[in-house]
């Protein structure tokens, strides 16, 4: 038994628009190149429209097509357990970190993401006993790594306020 | 006979000391993604100055072969290759981990690496100044196809759906054009920014795309980062053995695959790798199961990617142009040393070379139990570290790691742009695999079509430019081979299924009363 069209994969035609948009941008960009630099992204960009267009004709072709009905009792997907608000968190904590390397400094904003990436992703209830050892794993293995990177291989890492 | 004392030099107390201690060095520096083999050898050559020529050669030599095997390890364990010519490693190697064998694995990439390693130096030690002449006979349309042939990957890497690969091919083709052409010198694609006018790193790209979007997922759930196999004790060398002995064809063919493409001056170890995983995979009875945890292919990238050290020396030592960017670095601490480079160079100053040679080729024996007794602790590591530890602590790596390359927090922010546009597309079926491939391959791919087709149009032959030339035609034959393979075995599988159901419809026609 067959059911009525049902839209096919439509994030993916989204982005594949967004493709073909972005083909065009770049064309017109080239406007402003010479022959010799603009061949190569001309024909790049061109190739990416036409694979993005061939993409959202297939997804509508695929679309218009019938779709067979779920049978009683067929297995559901499981409703995932997968958590938004945590992965937010932690790229605003990453985006923060970046931020805050120039004016902190390496070390010290280093410390600070490191632990609100370790709280993000704490997902139980750990003891005591067990968060000291985690804080001091996390201590030693930033230490460890900052006096190698700047002082055996001899990065310049970004001071700050602080080191 | 006079080969013998090289080697007695080689094997001093002193010479296997630094073999072991650069081999280690490389390992842990390989390992952390955004420390690459070029600047494992560029921050510790100045130690060798003070060296006998011989000895420092010889400590370079397994500093940069063991960066290279060590770049396998996060490749496997966190789905992060330490140095750009491990990406094909992730294919297979972050599966084969997910399901229990990461020991396996790593054991798989030790006995790749080390075979791969001891044919590129072999071929290095008898077969230099030939084979040097291979690199002088590719020009700018043989590097356009092998940059092209790589990119025919995405047919292997985009299984279900080869537009979204050809599609994210292109937007990594694009990427790598932001910046200043390499042909022209035209700025492009900076929005104005300044940031963005020495384009988008390799190394940044890689770890952004890799590894940003498995950490945005890590933190997303509470399931462990790799699951333990019941029977994971041990380094499963026995079962290593056995695996590789069955893909021995695809072990010396990627073997050669590195070598060849080491000579080839810019190609380097990331182009090995894809052609010969491309090979791999084109050539194995069941393609179907590369890109899921396949040993071939981890065996085809380990073994092309360190052949690739004793392929770059060729042209190095031969004819003074260096194969890859860490032998660049090596062929001015030869300088320094005072050796002359050139085809005399065996000659004149063959006690120098072939112990250097000899070393290269201990370096690598050495990497067999160094690489299996630090691979089995890190996995073990990996396994063992609770998430909250795990993830900031990668997290970290990836900062030092982009920041590293050019001390630079441009590059680090670049790194976390892609990672986010990288884990968006991903969710929505554009893998990250065609997207480094044309990021990585963009500026070869780019160089030698501009360069191509000006040499062409001044000859008033374009098409006998790209398509006219010898080496050139086999490229692109292989190319059209492992690009179309699947159609064309699908194809005949196909037909061999009708036939035989016809066969059985006539027999059972024939068979009734």
């Amino acid at each position: 038994m067959a059911s009525l069209r049902k839209p096919h994969d439509v994030p993916g035609t989204i982005l594949a628009a967004v493709f073909v948009a972005l083909g065009a941008f770049l064309i017109l960009q080239t406007d402003s190149m010479s022959p010799m630099g603009s061949v190569f992204p001309i024909t790049i960009s061109v190739a990416m429209i036409v694979f993005a267009l061939a993409l959202i004709l297939r997804n509508v072709v695929l679309g218009m097509r019938p779709v067979p009905a779920a049978t009683p009792g067929e297995a559901q997907p499981e409703a995932s357990h997968e958590s938004m608000p945590r992965r937010l968190l932690f790229l605003l904590a990453m985006i923060v970190w970046i931020v805050l390397i120039p004016i902190l400094g390496f070390f010290v904003s280093s410390v600070l993401a490191y632990f609100a990436i370790m709280l993000v992703a704490t997902h139980d209830r750990m003891s005591l006993r067990e968060g000291a050892a985690l804080v001091a794993i996390g201590l030693a293995i930033l230490t460890v790594f900052y006096l190698v990177m700047a002082r055996v291989l001899l990065i310049p890492m970004p001071t700050g306020m602080f080191f | 006979m006079d080969k013998l004392v090289y080697l007695a030099e080689a094997l001093t107390p002193m010479n296997l000391v630094l073999a072991f201690v650069g081999v280690v060095a490389g390992i842990v520096i390989g390992a952390l993604p955004g420390l690459s083999a070029t600047m494992a050898v560029a921050v510790l050559v100045p130690f060798t100055f003070t060296m006998d020529p011989a000895s420092g050669l010889i400590v370079l030599g397994a500093i940069y072969t063991g960066a290279i095997y060590g770049g396998s390890y996060s490749a496997i364990l966190v789905n992060t290759p330490g140095t750009p010519s491990a990406i094909a490693t992730t294919f297979d190697g972050f599966p084969m981990a997910k399901r229990g064998d990461g020991a396996l694995a790593v054991s798989l990439a030790t006995l790749a690496s080390v075979t791969g390693g001891l044919v590129g130096a072999l071929l290095l030690m008898f077969l230099a100044p030939p084979l040097a002449q291979v690199a002088l006979a590719f020009g700018p349309p043989e590097y356009f196809w092998l940059a092209v042939f790589g990119l025919t990957l995405i047919s292997a890497l985009s299984v279900g759906n080869l537009l979204k690969g050809l599609i994210g091919a292109c937007l990594g083709l694009l990427l790598s054009m932001v910046g200043i052409a390499v042909i022209g010198a035209d700025v492009r694609f900076t929005m104005g920014s300044q940031v963005l006018l020495g384009g988008i790193n390799i190394v940044a790209g890689l770890i952004g795309l890799y590894c940003i979007p498995v950490l945005i997922d890590l933190v997303a759930t509470r399931d462990p980062h790799l699951r333990v196999a019941a029977e994971s004790g041990g380094f499963r060398l026995k079962e290593a053995f056995a695996i590789t002995m069955k893909e021995k064809v695809n072990l010396i063919r990627s073997s050669l695959i590195g070598t060849i493409v080491g000579i080839l001056p810019g190609a380097g170890g990331s182009v090995a790798s894809l052609v010969s995983y491309s090979e791999a995979r084109r050539s194995s009875k069941h393609p179907e199961r590369y890109g899921t945890g396949e040993p071939g292919g981890i065996i085809a990238t380990e073994s092309a990617n360190n052949a690739t050290v004793g392929g770059g020396f060729i042209p190095t030592l031969v004819l003074g142009i260096p194969g890859t960017p860490p032998d660049a670095v090596i062929l001015g601490a030869l300088l320094v040393q005072g050796i002359r480079i050139g085809p005399t160079l065996f000659t004149t100053q063959g006690s120098i070379v072939y112990t250097f040679i000899f070393g290269l080729i201990i370096g690598t024996l050495i990497m067999l139990p160094v690489g299996l007794l630090i691979g089995r602790y890190a996995y073990k590591s990996i396994v063992a570290i609770p998430k909250s530890a795990l993830v900031p602590t990668i997290a970290f790596m990836t900062v030092v790691g982009s920041f590293a390359i050019h001390n630079n927090l441009n590059d680090v922010a670049v790194m976390l742009g892609l990672g986010i546009v990288g884990w968006l597309l991903n969710r929505n079926g554009y893998a990250p695999s065609p997207i480094v491939l044309g990021l990585v391959l963009g500026q070869i791919a780019e160089q030698g079509f501009v360069q191509s087709y000006l040499i062409g149009n001044a000859q008033g032959n374009v098409l006998g430019m790209f398509f006219g030339r010898p080496i050139s035609m086999a490229i692109v034959a292989f190319a059209a081979l492992t690009l179309f393979y699947p159609l064309i075995a699908s194809a005949i599988g196909a037909r061999r299924a009708r036939k035989s159901h016809a066969d059985i419809t006539v027999e059972s026609r024939d068979g009734q009363p």
